[in-house]
């Protein structure tokens, strides 16, 4: 058996993959945290910070597409490795950064691309190569339940660091965390990229986009995951803004928060572990589906902290639970020579949609006075996405074998 | 049955151990001073 076909144990994929998501999604999810003290010590607006977490938002959108390239060509331990470092170094420049602009260009974008590399595109294209088809959904539910418990664990972790140590030298102590990125990618090193091999693709990077892009599916699942993105950031941001409004206590949202996080863990999980024995648009679709009608019973709903403990718990069940079954058709209809790019890809839609919730809830809200419209936007993209969701073949594309290959 | 009872088993310690983990973690949140910080700033950003 050559290295080409050798494969890495999936007990070692899983354990590796899933140490790196939760370390990469959970340090990035508490930055909140540092808003109050940055902004107060160095005298700086929240539209400082803000700006800059916009840009990490946007910037790991976009450059997942290149490190899903470079991660599909020279495999995935090395652009972990790299984008490791460099989340290191943008944690510490976070917090000696002197400047807004210096700020922007280590907590915005050295932080957004080491999240590009170290997060589901990168980790699901190990998953795609290395677990059979057989297991590959439910592998990605594992990985994807991963990060969400990163998230959930890492907001009173970094809470407590910045209490005990203060918030400079806590980020330096998570950026000491982000290193152990590195020994956890040794055990993502495939046979297939040894020594600098790269295996053989039937298609080049090239061929691979065009054919993506093209093909109605990837469309509409790109599409969905926009909504998925809209949806989720503009409840995640808005919604403490909106119990506010509502007279709610902010003790309330933080609450909320925490259901959010815990039942997104079961929701990715489940999500992925059904994906192993139902049709993944029927998945997508419900989830969708499932979220506009939430939306409506909470809206409809007396404004209760019950109601919004209950809107959180079902929200939380269906929060990230779109990553698995998306990245899993992505493999069943394009293979996985390319796996990570063409996430990388959907990813960056996700991160469009997330701006736009953001932006749009804030613009809107300044115009009206309320979030009722977005709200009622929310509701109408659920549904869209569920109805989009339905039609995506899922069965993988046959090909004519091609003479050219990266 | 021997064979099929003893990974049940272990995929129900491995569950509830992962329950156990979580509910922890959900404890953190939930003390007093920790919820009046996340109410003060984890929601500025996101």
């Amino acid at each position: 058996m050559t290295n080409q076909h050798k494969t890495l144990p999936m007990w070692q994929v899983l354990a590796c993959g899933a140490a790196i998501v939760t370390l990469s999604m959970g340090v990035r999810h508490g930055f909140g945290l540092w808003l109050q003290p940055i902004t107060q010590a160095q005298d700086w607006t929240r539209e400082n910070f803000a700006m800059a977490i916009a840009i990490q938002n946007l910037t790991w959108g976009f450059a997942g597409i290149f490190s899903g390239m470079l991660a599909d060509r020279f495999g995935a331990f090395r652009v972990i490795v790299i984008c490791a470092l460099m989340y290191a170094l943008g944690l510490i420049g976070m917090a000696y950064s002197s400047t807004p602009a210096l700020f922007t260009a280590t907590a915005g974008v050295l932080i957004g691309v080491a999240q590009a590399g170290t997060t589901y595109a990168v980790i699901y294209g190990v998953i795609g190569r290395n677990v059979s088809a057989a297991k590959r959904s439910w592998a990605m539910g594992v990985a994807a339940a991963a990060g969400s418990f990163g998230q959930f664990l890492m907001v009173p972790t970094e809470g407590y660091l910045i209490s005990t140590f203060g918030w400079q030298e806590a980020l330096v102590w998570l950026a000491m965390a982000t290193l152990l990125v590195i020994p956890l990618a040794w055990g993502l090193r495939e046979p297939g990229f040894a020594g600098g091999a790269t295996p053989h693709r039937d298609q080049s990077i090239l061929q691979a986009l065009r054919e993506a892009m093209s093909y109605r599916s990837f469309q509409l699942l790109m599409a969905g995951y926009f909504v998925c993105g809209f949806q989720v950031v503009f409840i995640g941001v808005h919604m403490p803004s909106y119990l506010k409004d509502q007279g709610l206590s902010p003790e309330v949202a933080s609450i909320a928060l925490a259901l959010i996080g815990l039942f997104n863990v079961f929701g990715t999980y489940i999500a992925g572990s059904l994906g192993q024995r139902m049709a993944k648009r029927k998945i997508l679709s419900f989830i969708y589906l499932a979220r506009a009608v939430v939306i409506v019973l909470f809206l409809l709903a007396p404004l209760t902290p019950m109601s919004v403990y209950i809107f959180s718990a079902t929200m939380g069940l269906l929060w990230l639970s779109t990553v698995p079954p998306t990245n899993a058709v992505v493999a069943q209809i394009f293979g996985v020579a390319h796996m990570s790019m063409l996430a990388g890809f959907v990813f960056f839609s996700h991160q469009i949609g997330s701006f736009m919730g953001v932006w749009l809830g804030g613009y809107l809200y300044d115009k009206t006075g309320s979030y009722d419209i977005v709200w009622y936007i929310s509701i109408a993209l659920g549904v869209f996405a569920a109805l989009i969701n339905l039609p995506v073949n899922e069965v993988p594309i046959e090909r004519t074998p091609s003479p050219a290959a990266a | 049955m021997h064979t099929r009872f003893l990974p049940w088993i272990r995929q129900a310690f491995i569950g509830l151990v992962c329950v156990a983990v979580l509910l922890g973690v959900l404890s953190l949140y939930m003390q007093p001073v920790f919820l009046l910080t996340l109410a003060n700033q984890v929601w500025g950003c996101f």
